[in-house]
């Protein structure tokens, strides 16, 4: 284990400043815009455009990697993260505010997908639940403390958007000067959406539900709770405990969904998080410690669904298709987020701040039922196309020539006149 | 150079984006500092300290780059420019800022090394001149254009202080994004003092006085422009004023420094600097032109007076000696610009804003007074035994593997068997 962490921590520790940083900039971002006027739709979509640029930045993004290497991505993207923090604060403008939050996205999708592919590269099957935990609880910590870093400053000002950029750039030092190895990127790879739905349909299930609602809640939530009558310091708390709860979720979730079927937790938490959603709604505006009880309940349960979603698909994902696959798993992430809190907020101005529970409960709630739907099918299917993926994962190999798809062995596969038509091996067209 | 171009574009549109920050916030600090009541001398203890940090990067810089190489250097340092850059709105306080300046001149230094050991591993023997000069370019067009940014927001404000360290941030990416192989380490051991004072005591009080006038003026010449009531546009004028006769006046000046006894040249510059400074101090309340004309002249000597002292060491200098020598020179030149601040700031303490050009032409009177000893002290060098001059922007050692003067290919083979020592590896 210990040289393993020699070899992650680098990218832990630059990811979880940065995310101080990224974290901090998105609630003083909510926080501006109410002070500055701009209606709860704009604010929606500002919030938006964050993920449709990470959804942009996901798909351009592994390419650029595959260019020039992990740790140059990772500086470059956290210079022009630190540099849309300052262009906000000097255009304060909500056209101007709308493409830089794409800008943060497609940056901060570079990053997500530096860190998680690193991770996963220094990963085996024995360590991948751990090294996950720790990521997310390092990445929980620090957006948690960065909901308490508000307090520092006047979000009407400009010393906290140049917080956050300092804090970003703090970031890049340990990546930029380790000595650990970053992954190899040596070929590209044609892993997609149609690759990782084959591997993992609830994985992918799990990730949209995340991008649907925990964005929304990130977005909407500081502005939820200004609506609700909250100062400056009674938004933090209601951000940051939830977030905090999430952190020390991890590891009890982790645990849990070794020990049990990953698919059942999952879809238990999903459950779960839509009757918290529902229970927090009556009690709007009648106590606030019970709206904060059950928010931490809810960040507790809900912050759990990214990384095991992501842990029960990674399992299955070969070394040199784990920046790909991060990539796809962003961009669902990111079509999950980029409608989240649009509907989110559309739904706060039609009934209230309690609209964006109503909201993550019928979200919940449906994607439960989507997943006892898949696990049924797999249940009544037990030989479906999905089970030979389970049974090599990490083959390269093997999960090549098993898989049908012509385009991907096209990629990979010596050309056709230096192989013999007759002998080129398990040539899975078909 | 055609052939050059394209390995190191990246890196030197990375550069000019970072030295137009540099230019930016130096004179921004100088000018807030002002508006925020500081004292004369606490400014110039700010600058020194900029200076102070830009000498310890260029001591320790290079083992930052040995460790994470050309281009992760490059970000890091970018990322530790930026961050001092933002904090300095953020902490408007004197101890704070000597501490942001000292982190930003090390920065900077590290950037430098950086730049400069890419751009003499890019550059051929042939080649190497223009590289220099290409990079000289760099340097002061964008310090100049870093001036003129200014004009943008009020030095009251953050904005402008944003400004710098979005530049300092974007400066990374092309260098991070290219697909420009960068170069490996290079030896970078220094000569000691003693031995370069033996070799060429005016070598080394030439880059100590370049030092203490170009350290002083740029850090202060915005508290005078400030103090004699320029607005910010002329501010600017007046210090891009004296860059562009920096870069002006190097060739003419060199070229000249190659066909007498460079001692004089060194001589005329002191002189030129000299009058150039009585002509500013006394004219302090005249228009904004006369004063940028008169910081052409004044720029275009003080910033030569560099070049001519390194070109005058060199020619008693052994060719494979040439690097070594180097650093040491530029540590002169660092402890001159170190102390030359916080000195002018004693001096425009004292006489009011014009002292700062009393400063420097005491300053430049010495060096002179020094050059005519040394004269009378040694005979000229015969004409063919001198080492051609070339242009020198002041900066890390690294500048001076670019130096076509050096050929490090040719000499380091045979000659470095006599000179290794048994390496205590620690």
């Amino acid at each position: 284990m210990s040289p393993r962490i020699a070899n992650i921590a680098p990218i832990i520790i630059g990811m979880a400043v940065v995310q101080l940083g990224t974290g901090l900039l998105t609630t003083i971002t909510g926080l501006r815009m109410v002070s500055e006027g701009f209606s709860t739709e704009v604010a929606g979509i500002v919030m938006s455009c964050y993920f449709a640029g990470q959804f942009l930045g996901a798909r351009i993004g592994p390419r650029m990697i595959e260019r020039v290497g992990h740790i140059r991505i990772f500086a470059a993207g956290a210079s022009v993260l630190a540099a849309t923090a300052l262009g906000q604060v000097l255009f304060v403008f909500a056209p101007v505010w709308a493409l830089l939050r794409g800008l943060t996205g497609a940056s901060m999708a570079g990053l997500i997908m530096v860190s998680e592919s690193w991770l996963n590269d220094k990963a085996d099957r024995a360590s991948r639940g751990r090294l996950l935990a720790i990521y997310m609880i390092s990445i929980y910590f620090s957006l948690s403390l960065a909901q308490f870093l508000i307090n520092l400053g006047d979000p009407a000002s400009f010393e906290l958007f140049a917080l956050a950029a300092v804090l970003i750039c703090l970031g890049v030092l340990p990546v930029t000067l380790t000595s650990a190895a970053a992954p190899p990127v040596d070929e590209p790879s044609r892993f997609g959406f149609r690759q990782i739905w084959n591997v993992s349909p609830l994985g992918v299930t799990g990730v949209l539900c995340t991008g649907l609602v925990n964005a929304s809640f990130y977005g909407m939530g500081p502005i939820f709770a200004q609506q609700i009558g909250l100062d400056t310091a009674g938004v933090s708390l209601f951000m940051g405990v939830p977030i905090l709860a999430g952190l020390l979720m991890q590891w009890p979730m982790g645990w849990l969904s070794d020990r049990f079927d990953r698919r059942t937790v999952l879809t238990g938490v999903v459950f779960a998080v839509a009757l918290v959603s529902a229970a927090i709604v009556p009690v709007v505006g009648v106590s606030f410690p019970a709206v904060l009880a059950l928010a931490t309940v809810y960040g507790g349960l809900s912050l759990t669904i990214y990384s095991l979603s992501i842990s029960h698909a990674n399992d299955f994902i070969s070394p040199k298709d784990l920046v790909r696959a991060s990539s796809a798993f962003v961009m669902i992430y990111g079509i999950g987020a980029s409608f989240g809190p649009f509907v989110a907020s559309t739904l706060m101005s039609a009934i209230g701040p309690e609209g964006l529970f109503i909201y993550s409960a019928g979200i919940n709630f449906g994607i439960g039922l989507f997943a006892l739907y898949r696990m049924r099918m797999r249940a009544a299917r037990p030989k479906d196309e999905q089970a030979p993926f389970v049974a090599v994962p990490h083959t390269t190999q093997a999960v090549k020539s098993l898989h049908p798809h012509a385009d991907w062995d096209r990629e990979t596969d010596p050309p056709a006149e230096s192989s013999p038509a007759p002998t080129t091996p398990a040539d899975g067209k078909g | 150079m055609r052939k050059i171009l394209p390995s190191v574009s990246a890196l030197l549109a990375g550069y000019l984006l970072l030295v137009m920050g540099h230019g930016l916030v130096s004179t921004l600090l100088s000018l807030r500092a002002v508006a925020e009541g500081m004292s004369t001398g606490v400014i110039g203890l700010i600058v020194s300290g900029y200076y102070a940090g830009f000498v310890i990067g260029t001591l320790h810089g290079e083992r930052v780059i040995a460790r994470a190489g050309h281009i992760r250097a490059f970000a890091a340092f970018a990322a530790l420019a930026c961050i001092s850059t933002l904090a300095l709105p953020i902490f408007v306080d004197a101890a704070a800022w000597i501490v942001m300046r000292l982190l930003a001149g090390y920065a900077l230094a590290g950037l430098s090394m950086v730049t400069e050991s890419w751009m003499n591993a890019a550059a051929s023997n042939e080649n190497r001149g223009q590289v220099l000069s290409l990079y000289g370019l760099t340097v002061y067009l964008g310090i100049g254009l870093g001036q003129y940014l200014l004009v943008l927001d009020s030095v009251e404000g953050f904005a402008l202080f944003s400004l710098a360290a979005a530049l300092f941030a974007f400066s990374l990416i092309p260098v991070a994004m290219t697909r420009a192989v960068s170069p490996g380490g290079e030896d970078t051991s220094r000569f000691g003092f003693r031995a370069l004072w033996k070799l060429s005591p005016l070598g080394i009080v030439g880059c100590l006085a370049s030092g203490l006038i170009v350290g002083g003026f740029s850090g202060m010449a915005p508290v005078f422009g400030r103090e004699i009531g320029l607005d910010n546009a002329s501010i600017a004028t007046f210090i891009a004023a004296a860059l562009l006769g920096g870069f002006v006046l190097q060739y003419p000046l060199g070229r000249l420094s190659d066909h007498m006894d460079r001692r004089w040249v060194i001589t005329i510059s002191g002189i030129g600097i000299g009058l150039s400074s009585i002509a500013m101090a006394s004219l302090a309340g005249s228009d904004e032109w006369t004063l940028a004309a008169l910081s052409f002249v004044f720029g275009g000597f003080a910033y030569t007076l560099y070049s001519l002292s390194i070109a005058h060491a060199n020619d008693f200098i052994a060719t494979s000696d040439l690097v070594k020598a180097s650093g040491g020179l530029l540590l002169a030149f660092g402890i001159g610009a170190a102390i030359g601040p916080f000195a002018a700031s004693l001096f425009m303490g004292a006489l009011a804003s014009s002292g700062l050009f009393v400063y420097t032409a005491v300053a430049a009177g010495l060096c002179t007074a020094f050059a005519l000893w040394r004269m009378s002290a040694r005979p000229a060098l015969a004409a063919e035994d001198r080492e051609p001059f070339v242009a020198m922007p002041q900066s890390t050692a690294m500048a001076y593997q670019l130096d076509p003067r050096g050929e490090p290919d040719v000499e380091d083979g045979p000659a470095s068997e006599t000179d290794t020592r048994p390496s205590t590896a620690n």
